[in-house]
């Protein structure tokens, strides 16, 4: 009845899970007291969702992108869904990019990650610092571009993780 | 790609942000500050975030702790040395201190015997096993002390050097019985000899001997040095009388002094070296 009730249940399961690990990451990113070398600061959330996606495919990228975006706006300085959209986006392109274009597995996950960062930071920057901010390209280059290479960091511990749930459930 | 974006599951996750990015902005028009989902969401995660915070900045604190463990071990050091140099500086306060007390103490007995010639002296040790507490001062022949030269302090007499060494002195004091010096009361002028005794040495006293029958010396006098001899010159506190009795081997009277200078806990003193009538017998 039980290995039943998995079958069944598999996607919700998967997805509840992976959302567990996202919000226990959106909390470790949020408390403040990871570490901040020349004041950047890592986007866990984003890393997790381009790894989701590029190891899961564009679906589980879509739900992660989504649950990022929903958590990441709620402590964003300025909330008119940004994450939201670009978090899902990231995640459907990361899952089509990375189940299709790439063939080796971690390289695809690191070099989409970067690419997703890179395009999240830009965007950051763009809306929040550009658009309704007072930012100039200051911000960009001395805090905006050095955090993609330090959230990149990131990858090598959540990609294991992310791996070891998608063997477990396929 | 175009099975996914056909799929209902997109449909649906889009409809959804449509939705919220409309109401967001409808919102906004309003007046609102916050989107409705992050408000909903907010309510819900702000407690959990506030007891995940409580304990990463828990964890946090105690690694920063150690990690600041060999900064503060530096800053120790630092701070050890900046104190030992403080505590240096304040024991040479403490001796500029004490010896501008002191030396103003004596401008005003050089001012009233302009002939004296003092060398300062810092009391070095204490014979422990002399009663009558015998001294040894850190100046000697080498810086013109000789000896008998008497010692004193802004109080008084203290004694004089029995014994001169070239960077080091021993000092006689009152309580000694070898002692003796020529004194006078003064207020009445009745002399006498001041000198140590083995009976008066517990209490810090000393004698002052052969003293006429019919001697008006009173309880609370205070006898001075008269000058005779030549040893010490005249005028320098000796001590109070105490107590006056009558001499058991002959008729004269004796009384019981208590020297203005105790002779235990000195640190610095003054040797007269030189002064008018220096040993010339009055």
């Amino acid at each position: 009845m039980k290995v039943l009730f998995l079958k069944r249940h598999k996607n919700a399961l998967t997805y509840l899970f992976l959302g567990l690990i996202l919000f226990i990451l959106y909390l470790y990113q949020n408390v403040n007291t990871l570490p901040s070398p020349l004041g950047l600061i890592p986007a866990i959330v984003v890393v997790y969702v381009a790894v989701c996606g590029s190891i899961m495919g564009e679906y589980v990228g879509c739900v992660m992108g989504f649950m990022g975006g929903l958590l990441c706006d709620v402590s964003a300085p300025l909330s008119y869904c940004f994450n939201l959209v670009v978090l899902t986006a990231i995640g459907i392109a990361c899952g089509f990019l990375g189940t299709r274009l790439f063939t080796r597995r971690f390289v695809c996950t690191l070099t989409l990650s970067f690419l997703a960062l890179v395009v999240y930071f830009i965007l950051q920057w763009l809306v929040v610092g550009v658009i309704f901010g007072n930012e100039g390209f200051y911000y960009l280059l001395r805090y905006s571009l050095p955090s993609v290479l330090y959230s990149l960091l990131y990858v090598l511990p959540v990609y294991p993780l992310v791996s070891i749930i998608n063997k477990r459930i396929s | 790609m175009k099975t996914f974006f056909k799929s209902k599951f997109f449909k649906i996750i889009s409809a959804i942000i449509c939705v919220m990015i409309a109401l967001t902005l409808v919102l906004s028009l309003v007046g609102s500050k916050i989107a409705p989902q992050s408000a909903i969401i907010g309510t819900i995660i702000s407690p959990i975030e506030r007891v995940t915070g409580y304990v990463s900045h828990t964890f946090s604190n105690f690694f920063t702790s150690v990690e600041r463990a060999k900064i503060l071990e530096e800053e120790n050091n630092i701070l050890r040395e900046e104190m030992r140099h403080l505590r240096e500086k304040l024991v040479e306060y403490d001796q500029y201190k004490s010896e501008n007390e002191f030396y103003s103490d004596f401008l005003e007995i050089k001012k009233e015997h302009p002939d004296y010639q003092f060398e300062p002296a810092m009391v070095v040790s204490y014979d422990s096993l002399d009663v009558y507490k015998t001294f040894t001062i850190n100046r000697g022949t080498a810086q013109g002390i000789s000896q008998f030269d008497p010692v004193i302090t802004a109080d008084g007499l203290v004694g004089y050097v029995s014994e001169a060494g070239l960077t080091h002195s021993t000092v006689m004091t009152l309580l000694n019985p070898n002692l003796s010096v020529s004194a006078t009361d003064n207020r009445t002028r009745e002399t006498g000899v001041v000198s140590g005794d083995a009976k008066l040495v517990a209490d810090g006293c000393c004698k002052m001997s052969y003293l006429s029958r019919s001697s008006a010396m009173n309880l609370g006098d205070y006898v001075i040095t008269s000058g005779a001899g030549g040893v010490f010159p005249a005028g320098l506190m000796v001590g109070t009388v105490t107590e006056i009795g009558q001499e058991s081997a002959d008729v004269s009277l004796y009384a019981v002094l208590r020297p203005f200078v105790e002779p235990t806990g000195l640190s610095d003193v003054m040797v007269i070296t030189s002064f008018e009538g220096q040993g010339k017998i009055k």
